[in-house]
């Protein structure tokens, strides 16, 4: 008996990739066709602004593509994918100009022209200082955190993708939220 | 797609602070869980089109051959195959050449050491071990009794050194006459015919 391929309709992880390995070019379609919405979420939680991240999400995906041989099967494909798209996603937050960041402003009070521009800033402003506070986060514990709150992966999951123990995984996702605190502190919350 | 929600027992300890900005930033997320735009995966899949094949790690590029390699991988394979030849052909030489001697060259040295002291024995003067005492300086004058160094016309010493570079007689071999007997191995008379 011959083992079970993706083509049969299985949607093993390890299936697919091997198939993308060896140069099947429609598994990789397939994962592009399963993990964009992850992908996506992720980056746009990192970026904030829907152009971005669409312009992320390609090239991170286009970047596994790339870097499929190197891929050992150490977690699901989907972290693995997260993985190198919360990297190319900061690094756009990095590399992108202030003035960026005001005309996001404008874009966001034109998109919903029945609310309150002071809302809509306050929130806005809200929303960037989490980013920011994660993206100042020092690796490892920016990678734990963003894996875990913006990529919607389980710690297990987190741990199998970096090749850390759990528990060091635990230990890097409570020192980032122990410098988090400071910025996110309850009584902004409530804003 | 699977939803993990934070629990306050993730993190094998009980902090409210900590919990409340876990939960902070599991609100920042649910918020921001935009629709994918409807294009982006078909710009995806165009971009994945364009690009080449991808690159296989250097143990999958080795395993699957040099077929699947890059062209200049193929000839600097070729190039390295060619010089590894190269090099355990040299090795294999340098291995025979050093076996050689073991075997075979054997008789060249023995001749040398042993004329010095055949003469003793010999009582005639005729230089039986001088053809190959002669090359050496200091082998001639304990074979010849004559003062001078150079042979005599007629001695052996000539036609020993003549043979000395193809190939090296046996100590116990009589020396031939020289060429100028004519007479050669045949003891030919042809000259007397004449």
């Amino acid at each position: 008996m011959q083992p079970a391929t993706w083509h049969d309709g299985g949607v093993d992880d390890h299936a697919l990739i091997a198939a993308a390995r060896s140069g099947d070019r429609d598994a990789f379609g397939r994962l592009v066709e399963r993990e964009t919405a992850a992908v996506y979420r992720t980056c746009l939680r990192i970026l904030g602004r829907p152009q971005d991240a669409e312009d992320v999400t390609q090239e991170a995906f286009v970047a596994a593509f790339r870097a499929i041989g190197g891929y050992r099967g150490e977690g699901s494909a989907r972290a693995w994918l997260l993985r190198i798209a919360q990297r190319q996603a900061f690094r756009r937050l990095a590399q992108r100009r202030p003035e960026a960041e005001l005309e996001a402003v404008g874009e966001a009070r034109l998109a919903d022209r029945s609310a309150d521009p002071t809302q809509v800033v306050s929130a806005m402003e809200s929303r960037d200082e989490i980013r920011d506070a994660v993206a100042a986060l020092p690796e490892p514990y920016r990678e734990v955190v963003s894996l875990r709150f913006f990529g919607d992966l389980s710690l297990f999951e987190v741990a199998e993708a970096t090749g850390r123990p759990l528990g060091t995984v635990k230990t890097h996702l409570r020192r980032g939220l122990e410098r988090l605190r400071p910025i996110m502190s309850a009584d902004r919350a409530d804003r | 797609m699977t939803h993990h929600p934070y629990g306050p027992d993730e993190l094998d300890l009980h902090d409210e602070e900590l919990d409340r900005v876990a939960s902070r930033l599991e609100a920042y997320a649910t918020d921001r869980t935009g629709r994918v735009p409807s294009g982006l995966q078909s710009r995806i899949q165009a971009a994945i089109d364009a690009e080449p094949d991808p690159e296989h790690g250097w143990w999958a590029r080795v395993l699957a051959g040099p077929r699947s390699w890059h062209p200049a991988g193929q000839l600097g394979a070729a190039a390295a195959a060619v010089v590894i030849a190269a090099a355990g052909a040299f090795a294999l030489a340098q291995v025979v050449e050093v076996l050689r001697p073991d075997v075979g060259a054997t008789p060249p040295p023995s001749p040398v050491v042993a004329p010095s002291e055949s003469p003793s024995p010999s009582d005639s003067p005729s230089p039986s071990p001088s053809p190959t005492a002669s090359p050496s300086p200091t082998a001639s004058p304990t074979v010849a009794p004559t003062p001078p160094v150079t042979p005599v016309p007629g001695t052996p010493v000539p036609t020993a050194s003549d043979d000395d570079d193809d190939e090296t007689p046996e100590p116990d071999e009589t020396p031939e006459p020289s060429e100028s007997d004519n007479s050669g191995p045949g003891g030919g008379g042809g000259d007397d015919d004449g």
